[in-house]
């Protein structure tokens, strides 16, 4: 039928749709560590979940992988939300060490788990603003909830 | 990153830009260039509208995208409004480092008519300029945003009269201060000349700021277009202090108590009682419409709390006054002659071969331009030019 002709033509095919879904749910798991451990703030982390399932949303998980998309896509919304991160450091947190420091690192370093050097999480940026169409501003509800919270003037400890 | 060597070598005429998009335009022309990449003007081969096409080249550095091509893209795309310039089409080029953005075409800017336009800029056609560039500014402020930019030649303008506002490479969205956004406010935005003094006296850095700073800079917009010249055309922070001082007077418990707080500013104006000679200065315009003067007054508040925001300001009586914005005779010239930043450099230029060629050894003496005739003074453009490029670079 022609609904397995499409399955066949899917270059995703060698994953089955639950597969698919644990992989970005794993990456998009690992994007929240990511951006804590570089300091970026939750609406930073928020903007990039969004870049990313919209990227997914029209590109297969073999055009592009995951774990380099998911950087890009928080140094990019970064850049939005006005609370620039370093590139650097970024990088370093997925090659995955602790802490990003400038000793011991250099820009072409690689690791088995992130076997990518800084230039493509850089070129992977332009890549995903393209895909994205340069639709780039995300509207959240954090901002709503914060004057909704303050506007029924609840206690302070009930909401920290 | 492939980069083809041969596509810059090439002259501007042939056909260099190669991609589907560039296809769907005719009469592909560089117009200008800057530190950033070209601009070139073209057709639109279905709509046959004119569009100016800007190339920013994106340099391998280990930033990635500069975060003001994205304040640029972010804000033109979220703003639609008469009077903000349109942003038609974002592409990457096929060499896969050049963005290009494709923009409606405006031929002139206000630095151009302010210093090249030979006519007697009339009322009408300040107020239709100043209308036009509140009620953009009133939709900027709406959605959250900062211009954080405004200056004559960032204010653009077709030849039938309509104001474009453009330039939004500084431009930024304040959140609300709740949310608790750990967001830098860099203290570096605005230029020199345009800067309003809480940003002047603030060494740190560490305020907020929010849209009463680019009020401020429509404060000395207006003022550049009845003046011809610059209101305050500071060479350093200090000195664009003194200048604003001088005009405004000093501060006091009444006008703007937050001042004293500052360490600068009690550095050079502790001891000092300097008088407000702004209605001095004006006389001629207050003794022609009050409400000028008015206005102006409210738009140039030291204290950034007591400063008229755009809504206000678009309420303003004189508004509403005749002659209305709609009656004015001047005339600007079609788009084939441009006045804009390029032409006054240009001008600039010829204005400085010619001096030397008459006397070349009083060069350095610079003719003092008188306040309100049509002729600038080169010395002060000049060291706008340079501010803007120490601007540039401490960004």
């Amino acid at each position: 039928t022609s609904l397995q002709q499409l399955d066949t033509s899917d270059p995703d095919a060698q994953f089955s749709p639950l597969e698919k879904q644990l992989i970005l749910m794993s990456t998009i798991k690992n994007l929240k560590d990511i951006g804590k451990k570089v300091g970026g703030h939750l609406r930073v982390v928020s903007t990039a979940m969004v870049y990313f399932k919209r990227f997914y949303c029209q590109n297969s998980i073999s055009d592009c992988d995951p774990a380099l998309l998911g950087a890009a896509a928080l140094l990019l919304a970064s850049k939005i939300e006005e609370c620039p991160l370093n590139a650097k450091n970024i990088h370093q947190i997925c090659l995955g060490k602790e802490t990003p420091s400038s000793q011991n690192y250099d820009t072409k370093d690689v690791t088995t788990l992130f076997p990518y050097p800084l230039q493509q999480i850089l070129e992977c940026e332009l890549y995903l603003m393209e895909q994205l169409n340069f639709n780039l501003t995300v509207f959240h509800s954090h901002t709503s909830l914060m004057t909704y919270v303050k506007d029924a003037e609840l206690d302070k400890s009930l909401y920290q | 990153m492939p980069q083809t060597p041969s596509l810059f070598s090439l002259s501007a005429s042939e056909a260099i830009f190669r991609s589907v998009e560039w296809d769907k335009y005719k009469e592909i022309v560089e117009i200008g260039s800057g530190a950033y990449g070209r601009v070139f003007s073209a057709v639109n081969r279905q709509t046959n509208e004119l569009v100016a096409i800007k190339t920013i080249k994106l340099a391998n550095d280990e930033e990635g995208i500069p975060i003001s091509v994205i304040r640029e893209i972010t804000h033109l795309r979220s703003l639609k409004h008469d009077n903000i310039v349109g942003l038609r089409e974002v592409f990457i080029n096929d060499d896969g480092c050049t963005l290009c953005m494709v923009m409606e075409y405006v031929p002139h800017d206000l630095s151009g008519i302010v210093n090249g336009l030979n006519n007697v800029l009339d009322e009408a056609f300040v107020k239709s300029v100043m209308q036009q560039l509140l009620s953009a500014l009133a939709c900027i402020h709406d959605s959250g945003s900062l211009h954080c930019d405004l200056k004559t030649s960032n204010v653009f303008i077709h030849a039938n009269g309509q104001v474009k506002l453009g330039d939004f490479n500084l431009s930024r969205k304040v959140h609300p201060e709740e949310f608790g956004v750990v967001q830098h406010f860099s203290r570096n935005i605005i230029t020199l000349w345009y800067r309003p003094p809480e940003l002047l006296v603030d060494q740190f850095g560490s305020s907020r700021y929010g849209p009463e700073v680019d009020m401020w800079s429509m404060g000395c917009i207006f003022a550049e277009l009845l003046l011809r010249s610059p209101l305050f055309p500071g060479n350093t922070e200090v000195e664009q202090l003194f200048k604003i001082i001088q005009l405004l007077g000093t501060a006091n418990q009444r006008n703007w108590p937050d001042a004293s707080k500052h360490q600068t500013y009690r550095d050079h104006f502790s001891n000092k009682v300097i008088p407000n000679t702004l209605r001095l200065k004006f006389k001629d315009f207050a003794d022609y419409s009050p409400q000028i003067v008015d206005l102006l007054e409210k738009l140039l508040k030291l204290d950034p709390r007591e400063r008229i925001s755009a809504r206000e300001a678009l309420k303003h009586p004189w508004f509403n006054q005749a002659p209305l914005p709609k009656d004015t005779s001047v005339i600007l010239p079609s788009y084939l002659t441009p006045f804009n930043e390029n032409w006054v450099k240009q001008q600039i230029k010829l204005r400085q071969e010619e001096a030397e060629k008459q006397n070349p050894k009083k060069r350095k003496e610079y003719p003092k331009a008188s306040t309100s005739s049509s002729c600038y003074n080169h010395h002060e453009l000049e060291n706008s030019y340079s501010s803007c490029k120490k601007k540039i670079k401490q960004y």
